[in-house]
C-alpha cells in the first residue's frame, strides 16, 4: 500500500486533529473528514473519543454505530455477522422489479439484507443460514423494519442435503444467495478491517457452495423454480454455475457491478415466469 | 437640509428600485440530467463501467479479455462514495454525503445536474439564481433588523419553511 503523504497529515491536523487517528483507515482525507462527520452525528459525545480510538484500530465504522443503511432499510449490524455490501445493494436494485407473488429462498442470509430487501414484493420468503446469531438478527431487522410480507428463517446448512433443508426449500420459485465465495489464498491478502473483524464463516468458500446451490437448492425444485441469481467474486465462480446448469437448458447471464467486476451469476428456464435478459449485461 | 431620517428613506428607495431582484417563487426549475448520459462508476475499483446503453458494447468486451485472462477477483470494502460522469461533457461529480450509498446516489445526480446546467446556461442556471437570492437575503436581513420588520405569523411560518428547503438544496454543493 502507497504511503499517505506526510502533507496529508498536516492538512488534517489544521482542519480538524481528530482527523488525524482516522487517516491511516480511511487512507484519504475526504474519506476521513466523511468519517468524522458521521460519528460526530451519531455518537453521543463522550463516547466520541472512545469511537475514534476503535476506527483508528480499524474496527469497521458499521460495528461502532451498530448499523448500515441499506437500500430502504437500516440493517443492524453486530461482530459475527457480515456487514451488507454496496455490491449486493446494486444488484438486488435491479433485480426487484422483476420479482412479484413468488416464493424467495435466500441462502446464506446473514443479516437478513437480501431476504428483507424482497419485501414489498407479494412474496413469500425464507432467510437460510448457519449460523443462530445471524438468525437472531435478521429477525431484529425483521421487525425494526415492519417487513409485512411472509418472511421466515431457517438455520440449516446448505453444504448438507437434508430433509430439514429439503422441506425448507420446497416448492421455492427463485433462489438468491450472496454465499462465502473468497478463496482461503485470497482472504488472507484481504484489508485488515476486513479480516480482523469480519467473520471468517461468513467471507472463506469457493466453487463448494455454488455446487451446494446448485444441487442441492436448486436440482430438487426444478419444477417450481424458474430463476437464480448468485453473487460471485470472479468470473471463474460464474463459468461453473453456467456449466453446472447447461444439462437442464437453462439461460444462463451475468451482472458487472459499478467497479467493473462480475458480480453476479444470473439463471432462468427459457418458457419460465422470469426474463432476466433485459437485466443481464452479458448472456451466455 | 434634510434630516437624516428621509436620507436614509431615500437611499433605501434607490437601493431597492436598483436590480432586478429575485422572487423565491420564480426560480428556474430544478434541473434534471438524463440517466443515459450518466457513467456511474464505483471510486476504489481502477476499472471504469458504463452504466445503460454502453453496458452491452463493454460487455462484450470483457468477456473476450476474461476468456483470456480469467482469473481476475476483487472483493470491496464497506464504502458508500459514488462518482459520476457526464458523458458528452466528461462533467465529474461525487458524492460520500451520507452513509447510504442509494442517496449519495441521489444526490451526485443532483449535484451533476445543478453543474451541467451552470455550464450550458450560466444565466438562467438555478444555482446562480440561488447564488444570488443568498446574497439578496443578507442585505435584507440586515435591513430587517434595523426596521424590526414585522411579519404575520402565517407568513413567518411560510417563510421558515421556504428557507429550509433552500438550505437543503445548498446542501446539494456540499460534502463533494
Ligand atoms: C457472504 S455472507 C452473506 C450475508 C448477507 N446475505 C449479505 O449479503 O450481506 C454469507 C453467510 O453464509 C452463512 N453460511 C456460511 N456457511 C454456511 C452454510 N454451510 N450453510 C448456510 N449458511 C452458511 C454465513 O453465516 C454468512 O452469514
Amino acid at each position: 500500500m502507497p504511503r499517505i503523504p506526510p502533507s496529508v497529515f498536516r492538512q488534517a491536523l489544521r482542519t480538524d486533529p481528530l482527523l488525524v487517528p482516522l487517516l491511516p483507515v480511511t487512507r484519504s482525507l475526504s474519506g476521513a473528514q466523511a468519517e468524522l462527520r458521521w460519528l460526530r452525528k451519531e455518537v453521543p459525545k463522550p463516547k466520541l473519543p472512545w469511537a475514534i480510538v476503535q476506527r483508528s484500530n480499524y474496527r469497521p465504522l458499521q460495528y461502532i454505530l451498530g448499523d448500515q443503511p441499506f437500500l430502504d432499510l437500516s440493517i443492524k449490524c453486530a461482530e459475527g455477522t457480515l456487514i451488507p455490501r454496496w455490491e449486493t445493494e446494486e444488484w438486488i436494485a435491479r433485480i426487484k422489479p422483476f420479482i412479484s407473488n413468488v416464493k424467495i429462498i435466500d441462502a446464506c442470509t446473514g443479516t437478513g439484507c437480501v431476504a428483507l430487501s424482497f419485501n414489498g414484493t407479494g412474496s413469500n420468503i425464507v432467510g437460510i443460514d448457519i449460523d443462530t446469531s445471524c438468525l437472531s438478527l435478521a429477525k431484529f431487522n425483521q421487525q425494526s423494519n415492519r417487513c409485512d410480507d411472509i418472511v421466515h428463517w431457517a438455520q440449516c446448512d446448505i453444504l448438507n442435503w437434508t430433509d430439514d433443508l429439503h422441506h425448507v426449500c420446497k416448492g421455492v420459485n427463485f433462489l438468491v444467495s450472496n454465499p462465502p465465495y473468497i478463496p482461503w489464498e485470497e482472504y488472507t491478502k484481504l484489508d485488515r478491517s476486513v479480516k480482523n473483524f469480519e467473520p471468517q464463516l461468513a467471507l472463506v468458500g469457493d466453487l463448494e457452495f455454488y455446487n451446494a446451490l446448485v444441487h442441492n437448492l436448486l436440482e430438487p425444485n426444478l419444477n417450481t423454480c424458474d430463476g437464480f441469481v448468485f453473487e460471485v467474486g470472479n468470473v471463474n465462480q460464474i463459468h461453473h454455475v453456467r456449466d453446472l446448469v447447461k444439462k437442464h437448458g437453462w439461460n444462463v447471464g451475468y451482472l458487472m457491478d459499478s467497479a467493473g467486476y462480475h458480480r453476479c451469476v444470473v439463471g432462468w428456464k427459457p418458457d419460465g415466469r422470469f426474463d432476466f435478459k433485459k437485466l443481464c449485461d452479458f448472456v451466455y | 437640509m434634510l434630516p437624516i431620517r428621509s436620507i436614509s428613506k431615500l437611499i433605501r428607495c434607490f437601493s431597492n428600485t436598483a436590480g432586478v431582484s429575485i422572487k423565491r417563487n420564480k426560480l428556474p426549475p430544478r434541473p434534471k440530467v438524463s440517466e443515459d448520459e450518466i457513467e456511474e462508476v464505483f471510486i476504489k475499483g481502477g476499472k471504469w463501467w458504463a452504466e445503460s446503453k454502453y453496458r452491452w458494447k463493454l460487455c462484450q468486451l470483457e468477456e473476450l479479455k476474461f476468456k483470456t485472462n480469467s482469473n481476475f477477483f476483487k472483493i470491496n470494502k464497506t464504502n458508500s462514495k459514488v462518482q459520476l460522469t457526464h458523458i458528452p461533457t466528461g462533467l465529474v461529480v461525487s458524492s460520500q454525503a451520507t452513509r447510504s450509498r442509494e442517496q449519495n446516489r441521489k444526490h451526485a445526480r443532483e449535484q451533476l445536474a445543478y453543474k451541467l446546467q451552470e455550464l450550458l446556461d450560466p444565466e438562467n442556471s438555478r444555482a446562480k439564481a440561488l447564488r444570488e437570492l443568498r446574497i439578496q437575503k443578507k442585505h435584507s436581513k440586515v435591513k430587517k433588523t434595523k426596521k424590526k420588520y414585522k411579519l404575520l405569523d402565517e407568513e413567518k411560518q411560510k417563510q421558515k419553511e421556504l428557507e429550509k428547503n433552500e438550505e437543503q438544496e445548498e446542501m446539494i454543493f456540499k460534502f463533494e
